[in-house]
């Protein structure tokens, strides 16, 4: 009786509000044709504003509506969908504020188109999808598996991306902390998760060398697989989606989507012989998807708080798991059954890594340590207190080095007695996430402001940064013309600089030249001086006694003059005694003649000292006009081999500073080159990416 | 029959009241000019380009009636340069100084307005944007991520009292999850806390909101925590300061400003927490608009940051007309509650009559019924002095005494501790506490002598006090919930929600009793208290060593003497602001059933006095008179107040805060067992007390009975004033009825059998059994319904017709309560 009455009730007060629909939907939807699906139309709301509560994991109230048959079946207070007669819906009356209790809880009702789809749906027949046909499988399937767990190089070329996307999926003005980082075991590649996307890197030229987009939302883990031709990133958004996407390296496509999570996924990996994949979140469950068709193999229910790693074994046996609390669970992979249970983490797990043997496995935690395992008892066989404050991220290197780095923004490697081999420069901030990358012995490692560092792990050198927010093509290729036109500006200057240095070299050559040939000249000139000096000299010297001898004579026929007047005097002093005496006059007269005679000679022999006296003085002039040139010279040559020497002195630096000049301009020229090609690698890119755009737009 | 027409009535009669009442005859609004109008705030100054200042403009009519005018007054800017004005919100244009003329009803004023750094922004400070963003939207509330373990794995610290750690927790506990630089809208803090994904607590703000601007803002300037000092809240201003709401649906919007210690302000309105602490009068918005609902009274809180400021509202009938009727005044009790209900536009009941008046003080003060003599004595006198005489004379009865020590013994939780409090040491400790009240002892040197002492827990009983309690935070606890009713506890873990109290003043208080030493005496039962001179009391954020500092006062110099000798000197006198109104307070709770703070041992700013004149002039006299309780109780119990009957008239009908009539009480459980025992004439035998003693006498907090469990006598497990159970519930009616105690003593006393065999007549014992029961004579109505079933049956018969109504006269509610 009162079960009928409220039925009567709730029929009345839906029918009101049913009228009251199917006036305003029947007029707004006039494609009424197309049917409301539980897939298409009805999950989406479900999801966004049920799911927290009623979903598989928590079934409040013992109500699942995360998928189709569970939503039929409904819950504690019995079937909440009666198919055809949406009024008669527990869960519309509940939505719709018919009766209580009102759903979503503490929420404003739900938008009334939103109500109106539901009410079309469930007096649409409540379909699972369109065409009443039985569950067609969204996902192909998809065959990945390898024949056994393969630890060893793969043969061939370890696989490096192909052409792929290098137009970002978005730039963001400030950057996020880095999330997840990994590295391929065999080859020189780097994956970085960003917004939305990752970004593949090469480790050795640390260029961008791929884009995966990952509109899903941020990306928490990157895993290569085994062989290294996988990436699994696994994430989603914040309480609202969660999944794992495996990537195929060499083309960049999307090999398959799984999972459904309600929360974004926090930890994954796939095994080793890539069949199965294992992922967790906030749900506290992990949960092991079959790759080949995407279905749930097995569910762990064993943790209690939410699942931060999982981690299958490199020989595929064993996968670990660890939570929030420090719990840490060995598995057997294929089927779930509890292996061991390794107590010991005093707070949140980080990370887990194998060692490649899968004899050892390390784990980090909040507790700042980083302890191994070993598989046969499971017991502890190193712990150490690796990062003040959490460590935040571990990771065991191919040779078996760990590396890892923590709250105390370092980034370490260790050996694996826990004795440290390295640390590195420390970070601005927390260190969030490492990876050591065997092929080129570089540790990678970013923080909590976005800055990525790489380092040559033996020396410690910053190789330099990987970006987690790279620029847009379009950007790139501004910035590229830009540093192109700058180079070439540069070079220009460059080249008329080497040209104005060799000049200068040039000119300082040739007045050295000159200077030379100035000191030779004058040597020269200096050396017929002296040789006219010599000669002259002698000249000189000859005269000089020619007029000494003239000299000589007069003053030999003025002595004997002197004599003779003696004569002349007493024999004019006897003639005057004896003036008769003839003889004696005669004698006088004689006296006489001789004394002219003299004086007449010295008039003769004066004459020629004159003569003599002319010509020294003539040689002697000329002498003195030589020595004159003599100095003359000297000076020249002096003056010449001055200039010389600083002539020389200069010539050095000036043709060094030419040649310098030149190789500059030739390596301004090697930049042009080098930006040419920069700015035509975005120019492709940029291309492929247009045409990649092309296609897919063509393809819809 | 009869009464279904009444109801009917009745109803009708409502129904025209209800159609006619609307009709005003006395409408606020432009035809009836205001006496006065109000503008707040005071003075404005803006500071900075995103400063912005709410003002109010509050119309006072002649009769005390107020109505918000803000929308309707006519606004006038000096200079509309300087400021922007959009509704009654002003914002920054360029610096100068300018006035704000505001007229409304032929009244004019003008507020000074000061602009400063008009175009300079403020850079975004985590603790005074984003902190008050989690406050004001619920997120750090004890039920949601305030809990100590947080919800769904996140946690915010309760009330923020933590910005430090909050910070932490936002941004670097889980790096990669709260927040996302690189994409500030969609970070889960934001997609969360907007509903935008699915939230168990739901949406808490809209995209594009105020709230969520901050956040935003705050996230794009790279999720900063605040570098130095950051000045903290020194004021909160909640405007207006008073309101009188005309009718249901009357409006009037509030203003929140806070002050700070570099001496600027803002207009924290949209961050304020507003609370009502009666939202069947007054409910108020969270955007601060309070709406009138029924009449009556409540207290509007706004709390931001540590500071909870409240403002009264008073709800009044639409158009009421009201007159206060002439009421002689015999006290000044009198004079304070007769002013609070002239506000509030209630009339007192009548003065009750001489049986109610002798019943209930009788009750009140000593805790036994008047006898029959006593009863016939009272009426008979004429004497127009003879309810003070009254008073006066049970004043000076033994039976005071024990009823004080009783309630002192429930504050002092007298009562046996396995393994740590022996019988000894309780029954000593009650004693001595006997011994204090009977000699009349002055309270304030009760309490000094009891909170400082020292020695053995035999030699000198009022140490028993620190063997109670061992626990120095604990003690500490105590001391402010007994003797200044103030709950502390909360400021242990986080700053107090709802009071001013931080944790830094919890520390300090309980630094005073950090120096207790304890060692055990000979007897091994015997606890040795003194003065350690050592041990500190750490600050559990940061490990400070706190000084001892006075609740609400001033830091005393401790060095070399005992801390506790110190606090008592302050704690119980005149300085101490608390002390004299608590006591006063509790005394007061005892007669009226309700204390002027209620419950009396949670003062606290938004739990405010309902009349704090009356508060403060009874704390006052209490001073005044030596802290000698007697005299308080006797200006109590003489006042007209105390007398007012419990008849209701139209205007206190729901009243039940302001003592406009007496409060119908239930008994308290030793009371209630006393005077059954008392009216059946018989005795009660309970441990270590010789038969025929009273429950009220019992000393021991252990010691009970099934029937005093029931109606909730307090066991002394803590200093609660909830420890004693008022509430009826349906084990006490049932225990009543067929427990029992009352069976059981009617056939012990056979109080029927007793005075037929002394040949009285059916009405004679009728009387009797009334007037010990209920201090009344029966009336003529029952005597005939009695007389009635009587003369029907064989007087073989009439002992077991007269058990029977015996039965129901103490089963009845005038048995059980105090009217």
């Amino acid at each position: 009786m009162i079960l009928s009455i409220r039925s009567i009730c709730r029929r009345l007060l839906c029918g009101t509000a049913l009228l009251a629909f199917c006036s305003t939907s029947a007029f707004a939807e006039d494609k009424a044709d197309e049917k409301v699906t539980y897939d298409d139309h009805i999950k989406p709301i479900f999801r966004e504003k049920c799911g927290s509560c009623h979903n598989t994991d928590k079934k409040t109230a013992g109500l699942d509506l995360m998928s189709y048959t569970a939503t039929m079946q409904g819950g504690g207070s019995g079937v909440v969908i009666e198919a055809g007669d949406a009024s008669a819906s527990y869960l519309y009356d509940v939505v719709a504020h018919i009766s209580e209790p009102y759903m979503p809880p503490n929420s404003e009702k739900l938008p009334n188109e939103t109500l109106a789809i539901i009410a079309k749906w469930i007096d649409g027949g409540a379909l699972e999808n369109s065409g009443s046909k039985p569950i067609a499988r969204k996902k192909p399937k998809v065959s990945l598996s390898l024949t056994g767990a393969p630890t060893g190089r793969p043969e061939g070329d370890p696989p490096m991306p192909g052409p792929m996307l290098l137009e970002p999926v978005i730039t963001t003005t400030q950057r996020g902390a880095i999330t997840a980082l990994a590295t391929s075991p065999w080859a020189p590649l780097a994956a970085v998760a960003g917004q939305k996307q990752v970004l593949l890197y090469n480790t050795n030229t640390l260029e961008l060398i791929g884009v995966l987009p990952f509109p899903e939302g941020t990306p928490h883990v990157l895993k290569f697989s085994r062989n290294g031709s996988l990436l699994l990133v696994a994430g989603g958004r914040g309480a609202y989606q969660g999944l794992v996407v495996l990537f195929d390296i060499k083309t960049g496509e999307r090999v398959t989507e799984i999972g459904d999570e309600l929360d974004t996924v926090l930890a994954a990996d796939i095994s080793a012989d890539q069949t199965l994949v294992a992922l967790g979140g906030t749900s506290k469950i992990v949960k092991v998807y079959k790759i080949e068709d995407g279905q749930l193999l097995y569910e762990i229910k064993k943790h209690t708080e939410w699942i931060y790693a999982v981690a299958f074994s490199p020989d595929n046996v064993l996968l670990a798991t660890a939570d929030r609390n420090g719990g840490l669970i060995i598995w057997e992979g294929i089927n779930g059954r509890e292996f061991l249970v390794l107590g010991g983490h005093g707070a949140a797990i980080n990370g887990l890594s194998w060692r490649i043997d899968s004899n050892l496995l390390a784990s980090c935690s909040e507790d700042a340590s980083i302890r191994l395992w070993e598989m046969e008892n499971g017991t502890m066989v190193k712990n150490w207190g690796a990062h003040s404050g959490g460590c935040s991220s571990v990771e065991f290197a191919l040779d078996g080095r760990i590396a890892s780095c923590g709250r105390d923004r370092l980034t370490q490697l260790w050996n694996q007695d826990g004795a440290q081999i390295k640390a590195y420069e420390a970070f601005n901030d927390l260190a969030l996430q490492v990876t050591f990358c065997d092929e080129t012995n570089r540790i990678i490692a970013g923080d909590w402001t976005g800055t990525i560092r790489v380092w040559d792990a033996a020396e410690g050198t910053l190789v330099g940064e990987l970006s987690p927010n790279p620029p847009p093509l379009a950007d790139r290729i501004t910035a590229s013309t830009q540093a192109l036109e700058s180079s070439k500006t540069e070079h220009a200057k460059l080249v008329a600089a080497a040209e104005a240095a060799q000049t200068a070299a040039t000119k300082v050559q040739t007045e050295l030249d000159t200077a030379n040939k100035a000191v030779t000249d004058n040597q020269t000139l200096l050396d017929t001086a002296k040789t006219k000096v010599g000669e002259q000299q002698k000249v000189v010297e000859t005269a000089t006694a020619a007029k000494a001898e003239s000299d000589k004579a007069v003053a030999e026929g003025e002595a004997e003059l002197v004599t003779l007047n003696e004569v002349l005097t007493k024999a004019k002093e006897e003639a005057a005694k004896d003036p008769n005496n003839a003889d004696l006059a005669k004698a006088a007269e004689e006296a006489q003649n001789q004394v002219n005679a003299k004086a007449a000679a010295i008039v003769e022999a004066k004459k020629v000292v004159e003569t003599k006296a002319t010509e020294l003085k003539a040689a002697q002039d000329q002498l003195a006009v030589h020595q004159k040139e003599v100095e003359t010279y000297t000076a020249n040559v002096d003056t010449a081999q001055k200039q010389v020497a600083t002539l020389t002195e200069s010539l050095k630096p000036a043709i060094e500073a030419a040649a310098a000049a030149k190789t500059a301009a030739d390596a301004a020229a090697g930049v042009v080159t080098a930006a040419e090609a920069k700015l035509k690698h975005w120019q492709d890119a940029l291309a492929f990416a247009q045409q990649v755009n092309q296609q897919a737009s063509a393809a819809e | 029959m009869k009464s279904r027409q009444r109801l009917v009535f009745c109803i009708t009669w409502l129904f025209v009241l209800g159609c006619f009442v609307p009709n005003p005859t006395n409408t606020y609004g432009q035809d009836q000019a205001p006496a006065a109008i109000r503008v707040y705030p005071a003075e404005i100054k803006l500071n900075t380009s995103r400063d912005r200042q709410s003002f109010i403009v509050q119309a006072v009519f002649a009769d005390g009636i107020t109505q918000d005018a803000t929308a309707q007054a006519t606004v006038t800017l000096a200079d509309a340069a300087l400021v922007r004005q959009e509704g009654n919100m002003l914002y920054p244009v360029a610096d100068g100084a300018t006035e704000l003329k505001i007229e409304f009803g032929g009244h004019t004023q003008t507020i000074p307005i000061t602009v400063e750094q008009a175009t300079v922004d403020r850079p975004i400070s985590f603790r005074l944007d984003v902190m008050p963003v989690f406050m004001k939207s619920g997120c750090n509330m004890g039920s949601c991520h305030g809990a100590a373990r947080g919800k769904d794995g996140f946690r915010l610290s309760l009330f923020g009292f933590d910005p430090e750690g909050d910070h932490f927790r936002l941004t670097r506990e889980q790096s990669t999850r709260r927040v996302n630089l690189a994409l500030p809208h969609e970070c889960l803090l934001v997609e969360k806390s907007s509903g935008k994904v699915p939230h168990t607590g739901g949406k808490r703000f809209e995209e594009g909101s105020e709230y969520y601007n901050t956040l935003i803002r705050w996230l794009e300037a790279g999720a900063p925590n605040d570098q130095g000092e950051v000045p903290k809240v020194v004021k909160v201003e909640l405007y207006p300061e008073n309101g009188v709401l005309d009718g249901e649906g009357s409006e009037q919007r509030l203003s929140v400003r806070a002050t700070y210690s570099d001496g600027t302000d803002r207009d924290v309105t949209s961050l304020a927490y507003f609370m009502t602490n009666n939202d069947n009068s007054a409910g108020v918005t969270q955007e601060g608009v309070v709406t009138a609902a029924n009449r009556g009274e409540a207290f509007i809180m706004a709390r931001f940051e540590t500071h909870t400021v409240g403002r009264q509202f008073i709800v009044l009938p639409k158009g009421l007309q009201f007159q206060f009727p002439e009421t002689p005044e015999n006290n000044y009790i009198d004079t304070l509650v007769n002013a609070k209900l002239r506000k509030l536009r209630i009339s007192p009941s009548e003065l009750c009559t001489d049986e109610a008046f002798l019943r209930r003080v009788y009750l009140d003060i000593i805790g036994v019924l008047p006898e029959v003599e006593e009863f016939d004595r009272f009426i008979a006198s004429t004497d127009p002095n003879k309810r003070e005489l009254l008073v006066d004379e049970l004043l000076e009865r033994k039976e005071f005494v024990e009823i004080w020590v009783m309630k002192w013994a429930e504050l002092l939780q007298i009562r046996e501790v396995p393994n740590r409090v022996s019988y000894k040491s309780a029954i000593r400790y009650y004693n001595w506490l006997q011994d204090k009240i009977a000699n009349n002892v002055p309270l304030d040197k009760m309490v000094q002598e009891l909170l400082a002492s020292n020695g053995g827990t035999f030699a000198n009983a009022a140490t028993n006090y620190y063997q109670n309690e061992t626990d120095t935070l604990k003690t500490a606890e105590n001391v402010a919930q007994v003797f200044m009713g103030m709950r502390i506890q909360c400021a242990q873990c986080h700053n107090h929600p709802f009071d001013q109290w931080t944790m830094d003043d919890y520390y300090s208080f309980s630094a005073f009793f950090s120096q207790i030493g304890r060692k055990g005496g000979e007897d091994p039962r015997e606890l040795i208290i003194f003065n350690s001179g050592g041990g500190e009391v750490t600050h559990p954020v940061g490990g400070r060593v706190m000084p001892p500092k006075f609740l609400g006062g001033a830091v005393p110099d401790v060095a070399g003497k005992d801390r506790r000798e110190v606090l008592v000197k302050w704690l119980a006198s005149a300085e101490n602001p608390y002390f004299a109104k608590n006591l006063a307070n509790i005394v007061w709770a005892h007669f009226f059933g309700r204390g002027i703070i209620e419950p009396v041992d949670d003062v606290r700013v938004s739990n405010p006095a309902v009349n704090p004149e009356l508060l403060e002039a009874l704390g006052t006299k209490f001073t005044e008179y030596n802290y000698d309780f007697k005299k308080l109780v006797r200006d109590i119990c003489t006042s007209r107040t105390y007398q007012l009957s419990t008849q209701a008239n139209e205007s206190n009908a729901s009243d039940q805060a302001n003592f406009a009539k007496a409060e119908l009480r239930r008994l308290r459980a030793e009371v209630l067992l006393d005077c059954i025992s008392q009216v059946t004439l018989t005795k009660n035998k309970f441990p270590g007390l010789p038969l025929g003693a009273r429950a009220v006498q019992i000393a021991n907090g252990n010691t009970s009975t099934y029937f005093l469990t029931t109606f909730g006598r307090a066991t002394r497990e803590s200093v609660c004033s909830c420890e004693v159970k008022m509430e009826p519930n349906l084990s006490q009616a049932l225990h009543l009825l067929n427990g029992e105690t009352i069976n059981q003593k009617m056939k012990q006393g056979n109080l029927i059998g007793l005075r037929l065999q002394e040949g009285k007549s059916w009405q004679d014992v009728m009387t009797e059994m009334y007037v010990a029961a209920f201090s009344r004579k029966p009336t003529e109505k029952e005597i005939a319904a009695i007389n009635e079933i009587l003369t029907g049956i064989d007087a073989a018969q009439h002992p077991q017709v007269l058990e029977d109504i015996f039965w129901a006269v103490l089963n009845s509610r005038e048995f059980v309560f105090n009217h």
